[in-house]
């Protein structure tokens, strides 16, 4: 009967595939963690027997067990294997001080025996929540496979989880030759490991490096010349030592995002580093006392940074710049977002912190090309002269800047946005200005602003390098003369004024 | 131009970048050099090459993939997505859809034999082994013991 059955399948259409075509179905059947082998198995004799002559529906190693591991260890022959053993954390009640195995670490432990030989096809390894004092001694071989490593521990406490003390050899050997990404978190491998050689990806994540400095993190990146991705969060390492440093060459970075507890080595690695194909750079510092937001951006002296980044244009780059003080964040920069590509948007928290922003703009508008940047908005910085001076040189660079928008600072900006001696005239091409006020504005200085840069526009060729201002929206609290209102509408074809004394009726 | 004479005896005429997207027949033309001699194709019918060649047409002008390309594909996680066209392309009944496959996979022409096994895995999955072999007609040929021992086998891979 059951042969009669076997033979009747031979006249099914799908029968008449090869078994190399059945595996290569079955393969991107099993390839989402949502469908296993186990219906493909159960289907009929001859589907089983090509799902188990299938090395590669085999190769993926999870915490099941030890007897689901040596099952695949068998089934996957000479397969690359990826092993994940996600293993949850134990809670509050877990005591993470103590060098006794937890069970998960046991189970681990039952299971790595099993993998160890066969260690030379191993090629992904996530491991979450094994300390290294349990896995570090186990991987002692070469893997001159593996392609990612993913080590991992979720517990929330001071413990930063490093090699175990004396550790005499260097993980897998110190042979991983096809080591591509590398994602640590709370796990602090010492940087002079050779797992951090020749990576693509490579993510720290609230990892302590002690005493390391950011001249020996960047002798790390030295050794990436194929990096393409760099993602440090809250990371912990020293400040550069004194002496020269030479260019990190880094032509296939394209995305940094950074955030170390030292400004300094922040601005360090930053200046060192020449990624002329950066597409996202996202930095997040926490100043310390005495400590200005320029001394994070690299300096405008650092000439490799400078010669590099001047190459990128702002509005192409994914910026973000956050920055925080004791814990609350003051200012927030936005470049090159989806949305608004040639756009830059500029947030700060308080009206404070001219301090603490002292020399900023000029910074980025020396740092950064901008040239291309069509809109600027701005909210809540200081109304502070220095401030506004220090953004003027910003504006200064903004050749296509064609709508400014300003909430709640500087009630003199009209009087920045006017040509000053031999100065170029700031932002030459702005059409479209907004300015949210709740301090006095002088409307005669809107008035002569708008004057003067209507007469450098009809005095400039063809208006191809200016444009005189075609919408100019006012919110204001406190009322300006009738006059003046007047004037600025023969002036400005596009015109409105709203008092916020009328918003709030 | 290429002319492609089919199983069924039925002659097609078509460009060489198109007949060139099936790796056999660009072998077989950079072998035998300029000639007007027609090249067989003794395992595909006239209404199977149609259709392959519809999609060689379509996708003429991509470039093909390199031998690099196949070496990395193994080290990437592979996905079922199909793009629109292909999957307009591919609504055919199971014999056709067989039919396409096989003569993918004859002719050599790599990514349609990957739209044509991405399909039938996307059949596949979700469903279990009674719907599977509904879906193609297929017997169970377990016996209860088998079939009860399988299962058992299985029970780790089920949490997987």
């Amino acid at each position: 009967m059951i042969e009669i059955r076997s033979r009747r399948n031979q006249h099914t259409p799908i029968y008449h595939l090869p078994p190399e075509i059945y595996s290569r179905i079955f393969e991107f059947a099993c390839s989402e963690i949502d469908f296993g082998h186990g219906p493909i198995m159960l289907v009929s004799k001859l589907w089983r027997e090509i799902a188990l002559g299938t090395p590669s529906l085999w190769t993926k190693i999870n915490q099941s067990g030890a007897f689901c591991t040596a099952t695949c260890i068998l089934r996957s022959k000479n397969a690359p294997l990826e092993i994940a053993f996600l293993y949850p954390d134990l809670g509050e009640d877990g005591d993470m001080s103590a060098t006794a195995c937890t069970p998960h670490e046991e189970q681990f432990k039952e299971q790595v025996v099993l993998l160890m030989p066969h260690i030379h096809r191993w090629r992904c390894l996530t491991l979450e929540n094994i300390r290294p004092g349990h896995f570090w001694p186990e991987f002692c071989m070469a893997a001159p496979q593996l392609e990612t490593l993913d080590l991992s521990w979720n517990y929330d406490s001071d413990l930063q989880e490093a090699p175990p003390p004396g550790t005499p050899h260097d993980l897998f050997a110190g042979v991983t030759p096809r080591l591509r990404s590398l994602q640590l978190e709370q796990i602090s491998i010492p940087l002079h490991s050779s797992i951090y050689r020749g990576l693509v990806e490579l993510t720290l994540d609230d990892v302590n490096l002690h005493d390391a400095t950011a001249d020996e993190f960047l002798g790390v990146l030295q050794a990436c010349p194929r990096l393409e991705s760099l993602h440090l969060a809250n990371v912990s390492m020293l400040g550069p030592t004194p002496g020269p440093q030479s260019t990190v060459d880094l032509p296939r970075l394209s995305s940094i995002y950074i955030h170390i507890e030292s400004c300094r080595a922040i601005r360090h690695i930053l200046s060192y580093i020449a990624s002329p194909s950066l597409k996202s750079l996202s930095t997040s510092i926490n100043l310390g006392n005495g400590e200005a937001i320029h001394d994070v951006l690299p300096s405008n002296t650092a000439a490799d940074f400078t010669r590099t980044m001047g190459n990128i244009h702002i509005d192409r780059l994914n910026f973000r710049l956050s920055a925080f003080r004791g814990g609350t964040k003051f200012l927030n920069i936005v470049g090159g977002n989806k949305e608004s590509p040639s756009a830059l948007s500029i947030w700060g928290s308080s009206s404070s912190l001219h301090s603490l922003l002292g020399g900023l703009f000029s910074h980025l508008s020396s740092t950064f090309n901008l040239r291309a940047l069509e809109a600027i908005s701005v909210d809540g910085l200081p109304d502070s002269d220095v401030i506004l001076t220090d953004f003027r040189q910003l504006l200064i660079r903004c050749y296509e800047v064609r709508r400014l928008e300003f909430k709640g600072c500087w009630s003199s900006i009209p009087i920045s946005l006017r040509p000053v001696g031999a100065e170029d005239l700031p932002c030459p091409k702005l059409s479209e200005l907004s300015i949210s006020s709740s301090t006095p504005i002088d409307g005669w200085n809107l008035i002569e602003m708008v004057s003067i840069r209507r007469a450098v526009f009809e005095c400039s060729q063809e208006g191809e390098d200016a444009a005189a201002i075609q919408m100019l929206h006012i919110t204001h609290s406190h009322p300006l003369d009738e006059e003046v209102i007047q004037l600025l509408g023969t002036l400005v074809p596009q015109f409105s004024y709203t008092s916020l004394s009328e918003l709030d009726v | 131009m290429v002319n492609l004479v089919t199983s069924d005896n039925e002659s097609f005429t078509v460009e060489k970048a198109v007949a060139s997207r099936s790796v056999l027949i660009k072998n077989m033309l950079e072998d035998v050099g300029e000639s007007d001699q027609p090249i067989p194709l003794p395992n595909v019918t006239a209404s199977v090459l149609k259709k392959v060649l519809e999609y060689c047409d379509h996708h003429k002008n991509e470039p093909m993939p390199t031998s690099e390309d196949l070496a990395a594909e193994d080290t990437r996680k592979r996905t079922t997505d199909i793009g629109e066209w292909d999957q307009k392309f591919i609504q055919v009944d199971q014999e056709m859809l067989f039919e396409i496959i096989l003569a993918a996979n004859y002719l050599d022409i790599k990514p349609l034999l990957d739209v044509g096994c991405k399909t039938v895995a996307n059949m596949i999955k979700g469903k279990t082994p009674e719907e599977i072999r509904k879906l193609f007609n297929i017997v169970n040929d377990f016996t209860p013991e088998e079939e009860a021992q399988i299962k058992k086998e299985n029970e780790w891979a089920e949490d997987r």
